[in-house]
């Protein structure tokens, strides 16, 4: 049996391009989310969220519908927000920082700083480790959709996200991220 | 706030750790949840590994809610529907379909066009060799190395890889026809391979870039794929590539350069 955004995409295709607007809703929130994340602004993960969509329409034809659409749009937006990290970083000409260290503000950090040092502390993680936390804690999926979304086994997804939430809980012992949360 | 000393502190059991993870999500059964709490109860290494991974979960999924829900449907649907005239239904409708004949036909084309290319490229390479080497008009410029060409077709699965190899560019290009989708994991001995070594020629299917470790990349393929795995030699001449394809998660082949 068709799944139901199996017959939106053919419905699409077949010129009924309003119905893309279900789809749109559907999935525009956890796309932005998992695109804000990783650029870390709102005005260019706004811009490239509206991209990823147009994008994604231009090249309905090429979706395969043994997938979920959130998989292959979800995938669309990560290498679209990659690649517009490295172009924003080879534009600012911006040094890598190598010593990886961070400094708590002086005053009693608020929630935007702590969720800075969050966001920094995502990023660094490999991007397999980066793709679990993101999926489950920004774009609110299930440990069956995720596995669908990455192409891996349930208990690989579940095992990764052990090891990524074990990997970021050390990163951010190392620069005080928990000191900050229990004194506020 | 003092700080903990963690190196004091007794190290918890990759089995108790599971456990924890397990409290954080929710899914721990009756038998667990009493060692949990014993565990709780005796070890305070414990104790903070699972107050640092709740704060962890509660901060993530505070700073989820904080982010503010979007709408740009009316943007994007007024910039889709521009663009709809692309979109042909008597042309787009026939590629839903899982591996027609066209499809087929086209990808083998793709294939033999581009293994001509490769085939007239490596033995014009050899022919200059020799060449070279006798008229001894130059030196150390171009030599013919071993090169690895390589087929493989079983249950429905063909890969063929093809490779091109001269003291300065190694050039491996990897043929991929497949209704059920395998995983390729392509990895260097001594130098990473990153996306960019990696060109997509052809593609009717899937090729989905799933995950980059410190070691390998990965791609989740299926249909007919065509890709090149291209590196120079000045950097790391010894530098093996490998190839992995596996397919339910069992391996299928592996290839490694000699």
């Amino acid at each position: 049996m068709k799944e139901q955004e199996q017959i939106i995409v053919e419905n699409i295709i077949a010129g009924q391009v309003d119905q893309y607007e279900i789809l749109v809703k559907k999935y525009q929130n956890p796309i932005f989310k998992v695109i804000l994340k990783i650029v870390d602004n709102y005005h260019d993960a706004k811009d490239l969220t509206q991209d990823v969509f147009v994008k994604t329409f231009e090249s309905l034809q090429q979706y395969n519908p043994q997938y979920k659409f959130f998989s292959w749009i979800y995938r669309i937006a990560i290498n679209e927000a990659l690649l517009f990290v490295k172009r924003k970083k080879k534009f600012q000409q911006i040094e890598e920082i190598k010593d990886h260290t961070y400094h708590l503000p002086e005053q009693l950090p608020d929630y935007e700083s702590r969720d800075k040092l969050l966001t920094t502390s995502i990023n660094e993680l490999a991007e397999s480790y980066k793709s679990v936390i993101l999926l489950k804690y920004y774009s609110d999926l299930s440990y069956g959709e995720m596995a669908d979304t990455l192409g891996l086994p349930e208990k690989t997804i579940k095992s990764r996200l052990f090891d990524a939430r074990k990997i970021l809980r050390e990163k951010l012992v190392k620069i005080d991220f928990y000191t900050a949360v229990q004194s506020n | 706030m003092d700080k903990i000393n963690y190196s004091k502190m007794k190290r918890i059991e990759p089995k108790d750790e599971l456990i924890i993870q397990n409290k954080i999500d929710r899914s721990l059964s009756a038998e667990e949840e009493e060692r949990f709490n014993k565990l709780i109860a005796t070890s305070s290494m414990a104790r903070k590994f699972y107050a640092d991974l709740l704060t962890l979960q509660q901060s993530l999924e505070s700073d989820s809610k904080r982010i503010p829900l979007v709408d740009f449907s009316t943007k994007i649907m007024s910039e889709v529907k521009g663009k709809q005239i692309q979109l042909k239904p008597e042309i787009h409708k026939s590629q839903f379909r899982i591996l027609p004949f066209r499809t087929n036909f086209l990808a083998y084309a793709a294939i033999l066009l581009i293994g001509l290319v490769i085939g007239s490229m490596a033995t014009y390479l050899a022919t200059s060799t020799h060449q070279i080497a006798d008229e001894r008009q130059f030196s150390g410029t171009i030599s013919s190395l071993p090169a690895l060409n390589f087929d493989y077709y079983q249950d429905g699965t063909q890969i063929k890889v093809q490779e091109l190899l001269t003291p300065e560019v190694k050039i491996m290009t990897v043929f991929i026809h497949t209704e059920e989708t395998i995983q390729c994991r392509i990895s260097g001995s001594n130098a990473r391979i990153t996306d960019k070594n990696i060109t997509l020629q052809f593609a009717e299917g899937k090729f989905l870039f799933v995950e980059s470790g410190k070691e390998a990349l990965q791609y989740s393929c299926s249909g007919s794929i065509v890709f090149q795995i291209k590196e120079t030699t000045q950097t790391d001449p010894s530098n093996k590539l490998s190839l992995q394809f596996s397919k339910n998660n069992l391996i299928i082949k592996q290839i490694i350069q000699n």
